[in-house]
């Protein structure tokens, strides 16, 4: 999983551009959006549609869940893993 | 119209060339236009600039230090704007791809007077400009107008960058990123630049001002802090004097 979460930092700086940011700066606990990293709903537009190609994985935009999913780098991770899974 | 204004400041950038001592030097042939540089814009956040493009960055480097906090008018004039992003947005059609919804949403004409009236904090009236083959006479005319309507002061913006390489047969475009900014206020105020818009002689056929490196000559005529600018058909911008 530890590896999974390095992987999504790694996506999330590179897909959203991050300048001067490093993966060390993501704390997999910290919110991602608002506060916390700070990112915004075209983020999170531009990071759905970066794990749809990497992962193959659809989001439900109107889904409730989808939110608690983006929250977090850790809850993305987990988001990830049981797509792969199921 | 009242067609006298003043001209308080001006900024441009090009590769290899970021301020006023390097356009002096340019102007001398000491300093030519080269590599692929990119335009400083340490001056915003890192998640402020992470959107911005190349020409964009040229664009911010250039307004902001003119704006320095205060609320004006934006005119932003540019023939093809950010068509690079386009271009790419384009080619992930073409492919298939789904498309980026950033590339999406800034690949408007108006995305770079949208940025910085955003990241500048404008609430004045933004407006983005084409100008077709006569971006400079677009410009000033529009300048003019503003004033004229009772616009107090304005940020007049000129940016271009190179064309994707399949559209260098049917367009024209110069070989690298050039933006200048101009800070124009109403009326002639003492030590100022004057600036004058005159149309010399409508009637008489002239070739239209349409080279693609038309910020050129006006970047010249500012180092010199004065000189007669050709807009196209018959128009020209004197600048001091």
């Amino acid at each position: 999983m530890s590896e999974l979460v390095e992987e999504l930092k790694g996506l999330i700086i590179e897909v959203l551009n991050l300048e001067d940011i490093s993966p060390e700066d993501i704390q997999p606990e910290e919110p991602l959006f608002g506060e916390g990293l700070g990112l915004d709903s075209i983020d999170a537009l531009e990071l759905g549609l970066a794990l749809q190609k990497k992962y193959n994985i659809t989001i439900d935009a109107e889904s409730e869940t989808t939110k608690t999913h983006f929250a977090s780098v850790s809850n993305l991770a987990n988001f990830v893993a049981d797509s792969r899974r199921g | 119209m009242p067609n006298h204004f003043t001209l308080s400041a001006w900024r441009a950038w090009a590769p290899g060339i970021g301020d006023q001592s390097d356009w002096v030097r340019w102007r001398r042939g000491e300093l030519s236009l080269a590599g692929d540089v990119l335009p400083d814009v340490s001056f915003l956040p890192a998640m402020q600039r992470r959107r911005l493009s190349a020409l964009a960055k040229a664009a911010f480097s250039t307004a902001q230090p003119l704006l320095a906090g205060r609320d004006m008018l934006l005119l932003c004039c540019s023939v093809h704007g950010e068509a690079r992003r386009t271009y790419s947005l384009l080619q992930d059609v073409v492919g298939s791809e789904p498309l980026s919804p950033t590339a999406f949403g800034l690949s408007v004409h108006n995305a770079i007077a949208g940025q910085l009236s955003i990241l500048c904090g404008i609430r004045s009236p933004a407006l983005a400009l084409a100008g077709g083959d006569l971006p400079l006479q677009a410009g000033f005319l529009e300048a003019a107008g503003m004033l004229a309507e009772g616009f107090p002061e304005l940020l007049l913006l000129f940016c271009e960058e190179p064309l994707p390489e399949l559209y260098r047969h049917s367009a024209q475009s110069p070989p690298f990123i050039c933006a200048t900014a101009l800070h124009l206020s109403a009326g002639c105020a003492g030590e100022m630049v004057s600036c004058e818009l005159v149309q010399a002689d409508a009637g008489e056929p002239e070739s239209a001002f349409e080279s693609a490196e038309y910020q050129l000559p006006l970047i010249a005529a500012l180092v010199d802090g004065g000189g007669r600018v050709p807009l196209g058909q018959g128009w020209e911008v004197r600048i001091g004097g």
